[in-house]
C-alpha cells in the first residue's frame, strides 16, 4: 500500500487512527504493529514472512549480544553472523540476478536468475535492523526486550517502504513512551497534507512531462527539450521522495513519534558536499555511522580516506538499485566529493554565490541523467543531447509546446523545492495572526481536496523509490 | 509546537483531516455502487470477491484499490475538478487527446507501427490481386490531419499526412483509390468532424460520398436533395470520455435523409434481426449516439434497397463507414457490409458465394494503420 492511494487515505488511515486512539495506552504498539503488517501484506502478501523472519532473528540476536556483553568471544561472531544474514537476505532478493549477470558476462556462462520481485521496503528495513544490531553491540542502545516494541520499530508503516531510515538509538525511547495529542497531531496533519500535495499534485504531473521526453529518441531531441526534461526529472524525484518523507514524518507525528528529517531543501545547496547533507539525510547518516567511520573515516591518512570514500559511494550507488547506472551515479558523487575535499571547496569559497549555485545544480542535473537511465549508453546519448551534440537542433515547436503547457507547473514545483514558503509560513504562524491561520487552514483543505480529485482520476501514480 | 496560541490551529487541522477522511469514507459505504460511468464510457470496478488465491497473488489488493477509486462518492465531480485545475494550469493534452482550439478535442495519433501498416497494405494488395472484382479503397483522414489548424499552439506537426499519402501510394494500381483528403480539406471551415468524438460528422461523410461518385460511377445527390434532421444536440463522444476534459460543449448529430421516396431493408445477419431503417434511434438516448448509424458495428449487415440499378457492393469497413453507407444506399440495390474485427469466416468465400463484383474498403487512416484484423482478408495459411 502507498500513502498516495485512496484506499490508504479513506479506509486504512481513518480505521487505524480510530482503533489506535480508542485502545488503552499499553496496547498501542500492538495496534501499530498489526496495522503495519496489514499495510505491508496488502501489496506483498508473501514477503510479509520475510520481514517477520528478519524481525525475529534481529530481536533474538539483540538479546543474545546484550546478554553476553562482556564476552567478545560470543558477541563478535554473533554480530558477524546476524550482519551476514541481513546482508544475505538483501543480496539474495535485490542483487542475486545482477551478480549472476556479471558472472555470466565475465565467464561466458548462462546461469538464469531467480527473477524475484523486489520485496517492498527491504532496503529500508534491513538497514534499520542493521543499525539496531550494531547500536546494541556498541552499547549505544540497550536491546529491546519487548517483541511488540521491536516489531513496531522494524515494521512501522509510516516509514516502512521509503524511509526515513531511522537508527535505533534515535527512536528507542519513543517506542516505549511517547506523547500523542493535538499539538503533535495537528503539526503532523500539516506535514502530511503538504507531502501529499507535493507527491500527487506536483511530482506525478511533472513526471508525465519527463516520461514523454525520456522516450523521445536522442537524435530527435533538441537541446532545450532535453534540459526541460532533466529539470522535470529533478523536480519529480525531489518532490516525489521528499513528499513521501513528509507524509512519513507527518504520520509519525500523528502517532506521537518524532522522526528525523530526511530532506532539507537540497536544491539550494552551494556545493555537492552540502547537497549530500541535505539530500536523503537518513541514508547519508547511516552510511557515515555504520560504514565510513568504522572504516576509519578521514582519520587514517589521505590514501585510506579516498579508499573509504570509494567504498561508501560505491555502496550508496548500489543501494539505489541493482544496476550499473546506479553504481556509476554513486561513484560520480564519490569522485566529486573527493575533489571538493581535496581543493574544490576552497576554490568555491572565493567564488560568487551564483557561480557556486550554478556549479552545484549543473552537477546534480548531470547526475540525474545517470540515475534516470537504467541503460548507460542511453544516458550518455541523453547527455550528448544536453550538450547539443548529435541532436536535432537547439529548440523546435515541440520544445515551445512543452514549455508553455508546463510552465505553470514547473514554476509551482520550483517554489515547492525552495524554503521560502515554509519560512514565511512559520514566521506568520509565530506572529499568530488569526487571518493567516484561517488562510493556512483553507490551504490545507484545498490541497486535500485537489489531491483527492487527482487521485480519483488517476492515470499516472508511480512511486520512484519503490524499487530501492 | 507546544505553544498555546497554536493549540487551536492544531486542533482545527486535526478536525479537518479526520472529518474529511471519515465523511467521504462513510459516503463511499452508504452510496450505492454504480456499474457503468456514462461520462467516462466504461464499466466501473465492482466489489471484488475475496479468495485466498487472489489475496496471495496481490490481485485482491489492487482490485480493492480500483474499487475505491471507481466507486468514490461523487466521482464525476472530482474528475471535473481535476479537469478545471488542468485547464487553469494551461495543460493542452491528456491521455492521448489534444485540447484543441474552438472547443475541438483531437485524437493524438499513437506512434506509427510501420510494420503493421506495411502488412495491412500488403494484405489488401494480395487480396485484390486474387479476386475477380473491381476493388476500391476509400481512406478517411482523421480530424487531426484535416483540422491541423485547430490543434493547440506549437504542437509539433504529426506525420499523419505523410502516412496518408504513403498508404495511397503503396496500394496496388488494381485498387482504385478514392482520395477524400483534399475534398474534406476544402470544407474544413464547416462542421465535418465531431468536436468530442473521433469520427467524422454526417456532413463530413457527405463530402466523401460526393468525391467518390466519379470513381464508383454513380451520380451523387446534391446536398439540397436531402432533408437534414438534427436528432441530438447533446452528444459527448469517445474523445470527451478519454480526455477527462469536462468543460466543453456537446456535439450535434444530424441525419441526411433523401427527399425522394426511400425504403430499405437492413439485415443484421449474426444477430438475426431485420430493420426497415438505416438508423437505430434508440441509441440517441444512450451514451454512444454515433451508434445511431446502422446500430454501430456488426460482423455482417446486408442492406437491400429498391434502386433498380442492379448494382451490388461489398463494403469492408471500420466505424467511419457507418454514417457514409446511408448515402451509398441511394445507388446500390444490395450492400454487404463486413467489419473484419467481428467477421470470422473467409472473405473470399463470401465474395464467391454471392458473386459480388464490386468491393469497397472504407477505413479511417489511423485505424487502418493500427488494425490487426485486416490480415483476416487473406486465406489462413
Amino acid at each position: 500500500m502507498v500513502f498516495s492511494s485512496l484506499f490508504f487515505l479513506f479506509v486504512f488511515l481513518p480505521l487505524i487512527l480510530l482503533i489506535y486512539f480508542l485502545v488503552p495506552y499499553r496496547l498501542r504498539n500492538f495496534i501499530l504493529f498489526i496495522g503495519s503488517l496489514i499495510f505491508y501484506a496488502w501489496g506483498e502478501p508473501l514477503y510479509i514472512f520475510l520481514m517477520f523472519f528478519s524481525i525475529v532473528i534481529n530481536f533474538a540476536f539483540g538479546l543474545l549480544i546484550e546478554g553476553h556483553r562482556n564476552n567478545k568471544k560470543i558477541t563478535r561472531p554473533a554480530l558477524f553472523f546476524v550482519v551476514v544474514i541481513n546482508a544475505g537476505l538483501l543480496g539474495l532478493f535485490k542483487y542475486y540476478d545482477f551478480i549472476l549477470q556479471i558472472v555470466n558476462n565475465l565467464q561466458g556462462t548462462s546461469f538464469t536468475g531467480l527473477d524475484l520481485p523486489l520485496p517492498i521496503g527491504i532496503s529500508f528495513y534491513t538497514f534499520q535492523a542493521l543499525s539496531y544490531i550494531v547500536d546494541v553491540y556498541r552499547g549505544k542502545a540497550t536491546a529491546q526486550r519487548n517483541f511488540m516494541a521491536f516489531g513496531t520499530y522494524i515494521a512501522l508503516f509510516p516509514q516502512l517502504i521509503a524511509g526515513p531510515i531511522i537508527r535505533y538509538q534515535t527512536i528507542s525511547a519513543q517506542l516505549v513512551q511517547r506523547k500523542e495529542g493535538f499539538a503533535s497531531f495537528g503539526t503532523g496533519v500539516w506535514r502530511f497534507v503538504a507531502g501529499l500535495g507535493k507527491k500527487v499534485l506536483l511530482a506525478n504531473n511533472i513526471g508525465l512531462l519527463w516520461s514523454q521526453i525520456q522516450h523521445i529518441p536522442p537524435l530527435e531531441l533538441t537541446t532545450c527539450t532535453a534540459w526541460l526534461g532533466i529539470i522535470a526529472f529533478a523536480l519529480q524525484i525531489y518532490l516525489d521522495f521528499s513528499g513521501y518523507s513528509d507524509m512519513a514524518v507527518g504520520l509519525g507525528q500523528m502517532f506521537g513519534f518524532t522522526f528525523p528529517e530526511n530532506f532539507n531543501y537540497p536544491y539550494i545547496s552551494q556545493n555537492i558536499t552540502e547537497f549530500w547533507r541535505r539530500w536523503h539525510i537518513s541514508l547519508g547518516t547511516w552510511f557515515r555511522e555504520y560504514v565510513y567511520i568504522p572504516l576509519g573515516g578521514n582519520r587514517s591518512g589521505k590514501a585510506l580516506l579516498y579508499r573509504n570514500l570509494f567504498i561508501v559511494w560505491f555502496l550508496t550507488g548500489l543501494w539505489h538499485g541493482a544496476s550499473w547506472n546506479f553504481v556509476c551515479w554513486g561513484l560520480y558523487y564519490g569522485f566529486i566529493l573527493a575533489l571538493e575535499k581535496a581543493f574544490l571547496l576552497k576554490w568555491l569559497h572565493g567564488a560568487p554565490r551564483f557561480v557556486r549555485h550554478f556549479y552545484t545544480i549543473l552537477l546534480i542535473l548531470f547526475g540525474w541523467v545517470l540515475f534516470a537511465f537504467d541503460h548507460l549508453p542511453a544516458g550518455f546519448q541523453f547527455i550528448q543531447a544536453l550538450l547539443g551534440i548529435n541532436n536535432s537542433g537547439f529548440f523546435d515547436r515541440q520544445t515551445l509546446y512543452y514549455f508553455y503547457t508546463q510552465a505553470a507547473l514547473i514554476f509551482i514545483s520550483i517554489w515547492a523545492s525552495v524554503p521560502y514558503i515554509k519560512n514565511l509560513h512559520q514566521k506568520l504562524l509565530k506572529k499568530s495572526a488569526t487571518c493567516y491561520k484561517l488562510a493556512a487552514v483553507l490551504a490545507c483543505l484545498l490541497i486535500l481536496i485537489f489531491s483527492t480529485a487527482y487521485l480519483v482520476d488517476t492515470t499516472y501514480n508511480p512511486f520512484l523509490y519503490f524499487r530501492f | 509546537m507546544g505553544d498555546d496560541r497554536l493549540h487551536l490551529f492544531n486542533k482545527i487541522l486535526t478536525v479537518i483531516l479526520i472529518v474529511f477522511l471519515t465523511s467521504f469514507a462513510l459516503l463511499f459505504i452508504l452510496l450505492p455502487d454504480q456499474a457503468f460511468s456514462e461520462t467516462e464510457n466504461r464499466m466501473l470496478q465492482k466489489k471484488p470477491a475475496f479468495s485466498w488465491d487472489n489475496l496471495i497473488s496481490g490481485k485482491f489488493g489492487s482490485a480493492v484499490e480500483n474499487y475505491v477509486a471507481d466507486q468514490f462518492a461523487y466521482r464525476d465531480m472530482w474528475v471535473s475538478l481535476k479537469s478545471a485545475a488542468e485547464l487553469i494550469l494551461q495543460k493542452k493534452d491528456n491521455n492521448g487527446v489534444y485540447f484543441g482550439r474552438e472547443g475541438y478535442l483531437l485524437q493524438k495519433p499513437e506512434k506509427l507501427d510501420a510494420a503493421l501498416l506495411a502488412e495491412n497494405i500488403d494484405a489488401v494488395n494480395r487480396f485484390a490481386a486474387n479476386i475477380p472484382a473491381k476493388v476500391y479503397f476509400l481512406l478517411a483522414p482523421s480530424s487531426v490531419q484535416v483540422l491541423a489548424d485547430k490543434l493547440p499552439h506549437f504542437v509539433a506537426p504529426h506525420p499523419v499526412n505523410d502516412q496518408y499519402i504513403s498508404t495511397k501510394k503503396l496500394l496496388s494500381p488494381k485498387i482504385k483509390f478514392i482520395d477524400t483528403g483534399p475534398a474534406l480539406a476544402a470544407h474544413r471551415q464547416e462542421y465535418i468532424y465531431y468536436k468530442t468524438d473521433h469520427h467524422w460528422t454526417t456532413r463530413g461523410a457527405y463530402y466523401a460520398y460526393r468525391e467518390a461518385g466519379p470513381l464508383l460511377d454513380y451520380k451523387p445527390l446534391d446536398i439540397n436533395d436531402f432533408t437534414i434532421e438534427q436528432v441530438s444536440s447533446d452528444f459527448y463522444g469517445t474523445l470527451h470520455a478519454k480526455s477527462g476534459h469536462r468543460f466543453i460543449l456537446p456535439d450535434v448529430v444530424q441525419l441526411f435523409k433523401p427527399k425522394r421516396n426511400f425504403s430499405c431493408r437492413v439485415e443484421y445477419v449474426n444477430e438475426k434481426k431485420t430493420d426497415q431503417s438505416l438508423y437505430a434511434k434508440e441509441h440517441l438516448l444512450q451514451k454512444d449516439k454515433y451508434a445511431v448509424f446502422l446500430d454501430g458495428n456488426h460482423a455482417l449487415v446486408r442492406i437491400n434497397v429498391q434502386n433498380q440499378t442492379g448494382r451490388r457492393l461489398l463494403v469492408v469497413k471500420d466505424s467511419y463507414a457507418n454514417c457514409l453507407l446511408p448515402f451509398f444506399a441511394n445507388h446500390y440495390d444490395e450492400m454487404h457490409v463486413i467489419d473484419l474485427r467481428h467477421f470470422n469466416t473467409s472473405l473470399q468465400g463470401y465474395v464467391k458465394q454471392y458473386g459480388l463484383n464490386e468491393i469497397l474498403f472504407v477505413y479511417n487512416a489511423l485505424s487502418f494503420a493500427g488494425d490487426p484484423a485486416i490480415r483476416k482478408i487473406l486465406p489462413k495459411s
